[in-house]
């Protein structure tokens, strides 16, 4: 019994489970975040208006680019769990927390927001700005708090707010705050003095207090939608104050979560269902979930929805599968048509099955005489909502869909038989293709005439695959090899190769919005027809396959197309190429040619999973990815790149992150980047990074685009300007700064030479002089008169030491020839020049003149002197002085304070010997020259003193 | 921690002055039920404390978590108080908040309002709304309530061994019947 009792419960679990897959793929809810790292369970979600997603959870903040998630740095931001999220005009991210803290998020850089009043305690449960700019932050527990010029206020119950818990908050029209509490609806207004509320609870009509959400209307200011915790929804209309309340059972008793309020749906999630429901508070579906929360729609009309186990993404009223039904059952549709009561009307064997609007009931209507063999080909509704049914081998039916009477169309000669391939027309014309050929007729009119074109055509009996009259009563004939006919006053026009049409078999015609006429050519892709010729539409502008079944329009004139791979677009106004999702999980897409309908709500087509109905919203919409830069690096480092947009010549490694973001079909998104100043070609790139290394001083501007076909000419771009400077030694002031630096320095050198060489001239002229005035004074006949004198004396007395006068004369001649060149000789040597003088003269004078030599050897050859200069002095001071034995002349030679001193005893001559003066001055301006050095003279009572200046041996 | 919780008691008693408006209960029944796959466990404890201030429209009410009885076992008790509640570190279970509806306590009736606040069970708070019966009879007002408690809304593990023996959803009914002070 127990077993028993445990395979039934085991079955009825596994069966219940199966279903709950079923239908999840029903509803083609993709899950997102797979694979991702998010910690913590999902709270809620926020698309900016960049068109990036944020998501709050439990434990922080993400964003979300439709493939990877990444967690967004709050910094040391203390933070709880994420409880609302809001962007204000500035882009500004506000984040609301469970623990009453708000933190703002700007330029990715977070700051805790602290008014000096302090913050909640309790969770914040919504935050938005006002008509003003002013900032709305609502609690769970402390009423509303509203930012007044700096300031904030509290509005409590104390202010008459019907309740302190606040569920949900939202600005209306007049700059009025409706929140959502326990105890029912409050409008608030504040014009920073006085608070204004008004309450509206069960008292006004609501069917419960506790109003757990508010959405707008998209499509009217003056109504919004309220969520109860028991007792559905409503609709309320701010004009009169009235709330409208929807009985519906599949939300009644249930608390409601979140209501989305779209363009023709309702969208509802409660406790454990997610409903959609039409404007007027009808049902559509109900699928069951683990607590749906969260509700949103993004700026590409797809919709969101937070469940306790995820996210989750469709194309909201984008696409709807209309008719569910078996695999066996899709494969025997070949065409469809949704009535303007919504019911479907759709082949099977033998059969036509409409299914009733809204609902899921279907009713078989057998066509009579055909066999389960025979394939239904095509249907068409006309101007009387009849609808015609074309069958292959059994000719034209005609079924009431009032009655749902099926009549065979008996009036069209040899029905019996016939195999149609197409029925098409427009206002009162019908077109017919058939195997036995081309048929018009009018309706209606009570008499039905088929008027055969077959030979008018020049056609001849072929397939003709699609007719199509256009807007301006031209019809176009899709032919099976020979490309396009057009009839236009019963003149037919063949258009081929020579008019551009280099597809010769042709599937189907269709003209877009702007009157332009599309054809699908097999294996060519599309061509578009100008009025005279047709060009050729194909990979290089974006459409995903060349092969195309089915040409339409959808329900704002754009061309839609069906292929093996799926359906796109190709918006009429700017002829970029839409894929406005992921056509995979559609199933395997029928390749029946032309088995589309063109509805009112939409296009109809048909998968291997179910009818489906593309709809375009009658809103604006993102076709495209929106491109943004997410972050530039330097070194691989991020800087704030809205601030930095200069570097230095050595910052010149930049990395750029970027994304593309097109949440409808992720997958798809390619990019293509330039760096303008570096590289003007557009570079292919697949991944979401770039990095330029060593990039040379100069301006730059990184562009970067992306696309969801291959496609660029629509795509939308994002881009960042910088500079990387020279370095300095580049810099204009630099180089003049150098110029003039060196220049200067030139001319400080050639003016440098010029004096260097005057004084080397001068110089020249000093030693000239100086070397004449020694010669002169050598050679003077006194001299050798006198020396010439001694040295006959010495020889007659001592011949030895005579020739020893005669070395040291001429030692000190040959001295004199050998130093009178140099401007500086070494101390020694002008010593010893010195002391052969000496030497000479002693031998005259005897100890009459006195030399007493204090020089050190240390100092003979530390120091130089200009040649000749002390033997100069010697001979002055022998010349000018009386030299005997009563008054010896000594002369001194010893060095202080870094200075030669050269001294003598003054003994003065009564009668001076003629003297020019010249010596003196000469050894003056010669250490002047030479040493820039001033030879000083003192002449006291008793002493000449010559005081040289010291000049070191280099 | 016990006096913490006794505060929201002793202030409701408190403050009030006039006429019978605060209502208090020490004998209330509490039962929860789990009904896993393989085991159903029963428990109940009657020592549920409560107040109800019907001015203010304000409740409280708490419960010792040892007090349940009517395990399938005593070792099933001593697991229940050891390992999933903790006893030891949170000894109670309380409910406080406030009474969404507005009701004519003066009259006699049932009535079925929505108790809304804040849950603590094994620590962790949840802001519920509970659907209760209440009825007025003149010297009482009788309450009882059904709902149910997702152990993982509360942070109390289920070991995977015990994954069918062990609910996530427990079902607790509430009956009591509260006097005026």
């Amino acid at each position: 019994m127990r077993i028993y009792l445990f395979i039934l419960v085991f079955s009825l679990y596994s069966s219940l489970t199966a279903q709950v897959t079923n239908e999840q793929a029903f509803d083609f809810w993709q899950p997102q975040l797979a694979e991702q790292n998010i910690q913590g369970r999902l709270q809620c979600m926020l698309f900016t208006k960049n068109h990036f997603m944020y998501i709050g959870t439990s434990t922080g903040l993400y964003s979300y680019n439709g493939l990877t998630a990444t967690s967004v740095s709050l910094n040391d931001v203390k933070q709880s769990s994420v409880t609302a999220l809001y962007e204000d005009k500035d882009q500004t991210l506000w984040i609301g927390f469970q623990n009453g803290s708000i933190v703002q998020l700007q330029n990715n850089r977070a700051i805790l927001f602290q008014p000096q009043e302090g913050l909640p305690k309790s969770a914040i449960s919504k935050i938005l700005t006002d008509a003003e700019g002013r900032l709305w932050f609502a609690t769970q527990g402390e009423g509303i708090y509203v930012q007044h010029q700096k300031k904030i206020y509290n509005i409590n119950t104390d202010d008459g707010l019907g309740d302190s818990y606040i569920y949900d908050l939202e600005l209306l029209p007049n700059n009025t705050i409706a929140a959502s509490t326990d105890k029912g609806l409050s409008l608030c207004r504040f014009n920073g003095t006085k608070k204004t509320i008004e309450n509206f609870s069960t008292n006004n009509g609501l069917p419960d207090n506790i109003i757990r959400c508010i959405s707008l209307d998209r499509n009217d200011k003056n109504v919004i939608w309220l969520g109860f915790q028991q007792g559905g929804i409503c609709r309320f209309s701010l004009l009169n104050k009235q709330a409208t309340v929807f009985p519906v059972a599949e939300i009644k008793d249930k608390q409601v979560n979140d209501i989305l309020v779209l363009d023709q749906q309702v969208w509802v999630t409660t406790e454990n269902s997610f409903v959609q429901l039409n404007r007027n508070g009808k049902p559509i579906s109900t699928q069951p979930f683990s607590n749906p929360t969260q509700l949103a729609v993004d700026a590409e009309a797809n919709g969101w929805l937070i469940t306790k186990t995820g996210l989750l993404k469709n194309a909201a009223e984008k696409l709807q599968l209309i008719v569910k039904t078996s695999a066996q059952e899709l494969n025997d549709v070949h065409d469809m048509w949704q009535d303007d009561e919504d019911n479907i009307w759709y082949t099977a064997k033998g059969a036509i099955i409409k299914q009733e609007a809204n609902s899921t009931n279907k009713i078989k209507i057998s066509l009579p005489g055909i066999d389960n063999k025979t394939d239904i080909t095509c249907l068409y509704p006309d101007a009387e909502q009849n609808l015609w049914i074309g069958t292959m081998g059994k000719g034209i039916y005609l079924l009431n869909t009032k009655t749902n009477a099926v009549k065979r169309m008996g009036e069209l000669p040899g029905n019996e038989s016939m195999s149609v391939l197409s029925i098409t027309g427009r206002n009162n014309n019908i077109w017919i293709s058939s195997l036995q050929g081309i048929y018009h007729t009018t309706f209606p009119n009570g008499n039905l005439a088929f008027k055969n074109l077959t030979d008018l055509s020049g056609i001849g009996i072929n397939y003709i695959y699609h007719i199509y009259e256009d807007s301006k009563g031209r019809v176009w004939f899709a032919t099976d090899g020979k490309g396009l006919a057009m009839m236009q006053n019963n003149r037919f026009t063949h258009y081929g190769d020579k008019e551009g049409l280099t597809g010769k078999v042709i599937y189907s015609v269709a003209e877009d919005k702007q009157g332009i006429i599309w054809c699908a050519a097999l294996e060519k892709g599309l061509f578009q027809f100008n009025g005279k010729t047709f060009t050729n539409f194909g990979i290089e502008k974006g459409i995903p396959d060349l092969d195309i079944s089915s040409l339409d329009t959808d329900n704002k004139g754009n061309l839609f197309c069906i292929s093996r791979t799926g359906y796109f677009l190709v918006d009429a106004e700017t002829q970029s190429v839409i894929i406005p999702g992921n056509n995979q999980q559609l199933g395997m897409f029928n390749t029946d040619l032309n088995s589309t309908d063109h509805a009112k709500k939409g296009v109809v087509f048909h998968t291997s999973n179910g009818i489906f109905r593309y709809t375009n919203p009658s809103y604006q919409f993102i076709t495209q990815p929106q491109t943004s830069i997410t972050s530039v690096s330097l070194f691989l480092n991020k800087i704030n790149a809205s601030v930095q947009k200069n570097f230095n010549h050595d910052e010149n490694n930049l990395s750029f992150s970027f994304t593309g973001i097109y949440f409808s079909n992720p997958a798809l998104v390619q990019y293509q980047y330039q760096l303008d100043g570096y590289n003007n070609e557009w570079q292919p790139g697949k991944n979401d990074e770039v990095n330029f290394p060593k990039l040379q001083p100069g301006s730059y501007t990184f562009r970067v685009r992306s696309s969801a076909t291959g496609n660029f000419d629509h795509a939308t771009a994002a881009s960042y300007s910088f500079n990387i400077s020279k370095p300095f030694w580049k810099q204009w002031w630099f180089v003049l700064l150098s110029i003039i630096i060196v220049t200067g320095f030139l001319i400080y050198i050639i003016k440098e030479r010029e004096t260097a060489a005057q004084r080397w001239q001068q110089l020249q002229t000093e030693k000239l002089q100086s070397q004449y005035e020694t010669l002169k004074s050598q050679v003077n006949p006194h001299f050798l008169f006198n020396s010439f004198n001694t040295l006959l004396g010495i020889i007659e007395e001592d011949p030895k030491r005579a020739a020893e006068y005669v070395e040291h004369l001429s030692d000190f001649y040959r001295s004199i020839v050998n130093l009178r060149e140099k401007d500086l000789i070494p101390l020694g040597d002008e010593l010893n020049i010195i002391e052969d003088y000496f030497f000479i003269q002693k031998k005259r004078f005897g100890n009459a003149l006195l030399f007493d030599n204090k020089i050190t050897d240390e100092q003979k050859t530390t120091y130089s002197i200009p040649p000749l200069t002390l033997q100069l002095l010697a001979e002055n001071a022998v010349k000018h002085n009386i030299v005997s034995k009563d008054k010896p002349l000594m002369l001194e030679l010893f060095i202080t304070d870094d200075m030669l001193i050269v001294q003598n005893n003054l003994n003065e001559k009564t009668t001076r010997e003629k003297s020019e003066g010249l010596g003196l001055q000469n050894i003056k301006n010669r250490f002047l020259l030479i040493a820039d050095k001033e030879v000083k003279i003192e002449i006291t009572s008793s002493h000449f003193i010559v005081k040289l200046p010291l000049i070191k041996r280099i | 921690m016990k006096l913490i919780q006794f505060i929201p008691v002793v202030w409701l008693i408190c403050t009030s002055f006039v006429q019978p408006v605060i209502y208090t209960s020490n004998n209330g029944v509490v039962n929860f039920r789990s009904e896993a796959p393989f085991e159903l466990i029963n428990a109940s404890s009657k020592e549920l404390k409560g107040a109800i201030d019907l001015s203010k429209n304000n409740f409280a009410f708490r419960i010792r978590i040892r007090s349940f009885e009517g395990f399938n076992s005593p070792l099933q008790k001593e697991h229940f108080n050891e390992n999933y509640m903790q006893s030891e570190q949170f000894p109670e279970a309380s409910f406080s908040g406030k009474i969404i509806e507005t009701i004519d306590y003066s009259s006699k009736g049932k009535y079925t309002i929505r108790a809304k606040g804040k849950l603590t069970i094994h620590g962790v708070d949840q802001e519920r709304i509970i659907k209760s019966e209440i009825e007025v009879t003149g010297n009482s007002i009788r309450i009882s309530s059904n709902f149910s408690i997702m152990l993982s809304d509360h942070n109390i593990p289920i070991p995977r061994v015990v994954k069918e023996k062990l609910a996530n959803e427990i079902l607790v009914s509430i009956n009591t019947e509260l006097f005026a002070k």
